[in-house]
């Protein structure tokens, strides 16, 4: 599908009032709440657009495949920093985008949102529009293309996008520490603290696992420093992958799959069931059992560690998938809503209920 | 700020209107900062203007963009 035709179909549903979901490979259909709407297939809106290696810049269509990114990157020794997941091999840009998720080296290197430089939408009325742009000071205006990561489809449908990329670091090698939770977390925030070149951390089961990116001789000295166990680099590289696509084991199985967001700082958090914890602590993954009675214990406990938590997947999100929000916050989220969506046909619901 | 005249020319009609509904919801009375990040369509038509004498524009031979 061209833009144009892109355009037709989202003015012909805002003029009936019909609800519209972009899709691209399905592969995060799970994230957020129920699905909403008449299928619009993104796939076909397809193909690298501009790829500028020496500008740390690529421009792509939103059905592009993550995968094709990668390989397009890769061509060129770089990748893209934030480590999107894909949850499968159909997995498109638009929705690794709109879902605004990030990868292990996300508290290194920073969240799916900080690589947006700028997008070109289509939003609820049908209006093309494109905002910021291919460099990273393209100050003027207000950064709308970063607002849409995260966003679920619900302002608009992303067209296209330009990420910041960086070259891929020359050396990588994988520490494996036994420590209980708590120590692990007092480990994880004191090396935050120091000039070490961390880029993933995950603990789960009594075992820490550390990984650190860069040049040979900084990695070679960080781990005389920290010392560990080094892992083979086949086993780390699978091993990251897994975290990264939730091919872990700790993933497998029926059992809710929360989320929680907290600061690096908070200690263990006590809730029934395993956790795994990456980002230094930020994030902590929590397979709960039983769910409807669970659901306010766990955003309570979140609530009090200074966090929230997500139900991230379940077969029942009765619970509402995301924390509710305060009032004023609400009234703002709803607004923006409104004003890019004023029919609210773009995925309704998905982030939501109330829009 | 100093880039504020071009945004008329940068961005469409479209793109600025998503600025000024973004500006309303977190600011539905306009105080804060009136027309500081985003230019008032004001601004637009008095950055774009030319000079006129006796209805003839100045230098009309002059390509304009």
């Amino acid at each position: 599908l061209t833009s144009q035709e892109f355009q037709e179909r989202i003015r012909e549903a805002a003029s009936r009032g019909a609800a519209l979901r972009f899709r691209g490979g399905g592969t995060k259909d799970f994230y957020g709440n129920a699905l909403r709407g008449e299928v619009l297939e993104t796939r076909g809106h397809a193909g690298v657009v501009a790829y500028e290696p020496t500008e740390l810049v690529i421009t792509a269509r939103c059905g592009t495949l993550l995968s094709e990114m990668n390989e397009v990157l890769a061509g060129h020794g770089q990748f893209l920093p934030f480590e999107p997941p894909g949850f499968g091999p159909g997995a498109t840009l638009g929705g690794c985008i709109a879902a605004g998720l990030s990868g292990p080296r996300r508290a290194s290197a920073g969240a799916a949102r900080d690589f947006v430089l700028g997008a070109k939408i289509l939003d609820g009325r049908g209006q093309l529009l494109a905002f910021g742009g291919q460099v990273m000071k393209n100050v003027a205006g207000y950064d709308v293309s970063r607002l849409l990561a995260g966003t679920l489809g619900t302002l608009g449908l992303i067209l296209e996008v330009s990420l910041k990329v960086l070259p891929r670091p020359p050396a990588e090698r994988t520490l494996r520490f036994d420590l209980p939770q708590q120590k692990a977390l007092e480990n994880l925030n004191r090396w935050a603290g120091r000039p070490l070149p961390v880029s993933a951390s995950a603990w789960r089961d009594g075992e820490l696992r550390l990984r650190l990116s860069g040049a040979a001789s900084a990695i070679r000295a960080a781990m005389e420093k920290l010392g560990g166990e080094a892992l083979p680099p086949a086993d780390a590289a699978q091993y990251w992958s897994g975290i990264r696509e939730h091919a872990d084991p700790f993933f497998a199985g029926e059992a809710p799959l929360w989320r929680l967001s907290v600061p690096s700082q908070a200690g263990p958090i006590d809730l029934p069931g395993g956790q795994l914890l990456e980002w230094g602590g930020a994030l902590r993954w929590l397979r709960a059992g039983a769910l409807a009675a669970d659901a306010a214990a766990i955003r309570a406990a979140a609530a009090r560690a200074g966090g929230h938590a997500t139900l991230f997947r379940a077969p029942d999100k009765a619970s509402g998938a995301f924390t509710p929000l305060p009032p004023a916050l609400a009234r703002l989220h709803r607004d923006l809503k409104r004003a890019f969506d004023p029919a609210g046909i773009l995925n309704p619901g998905r982030l939501y209920a109330e829009f | 700020v100093e880039k504020i005249d071009q945004m008329c020319v940068q961005f469409g009609t479209a793109e600025l209107e998503t600025f000024h509904a973004v500006k309303r919801v977190f600011d539905s009375r306009g105080l804060l900062n009136p027309g500081k990040a985003v230019p008032l369509l004001a601004r637009c038509a008095e950055f774009g203007r030319r000079h006129v004498k006796a209805g003839v524009p100045s230098h009309p031979g002059l390509p304009r963009f």
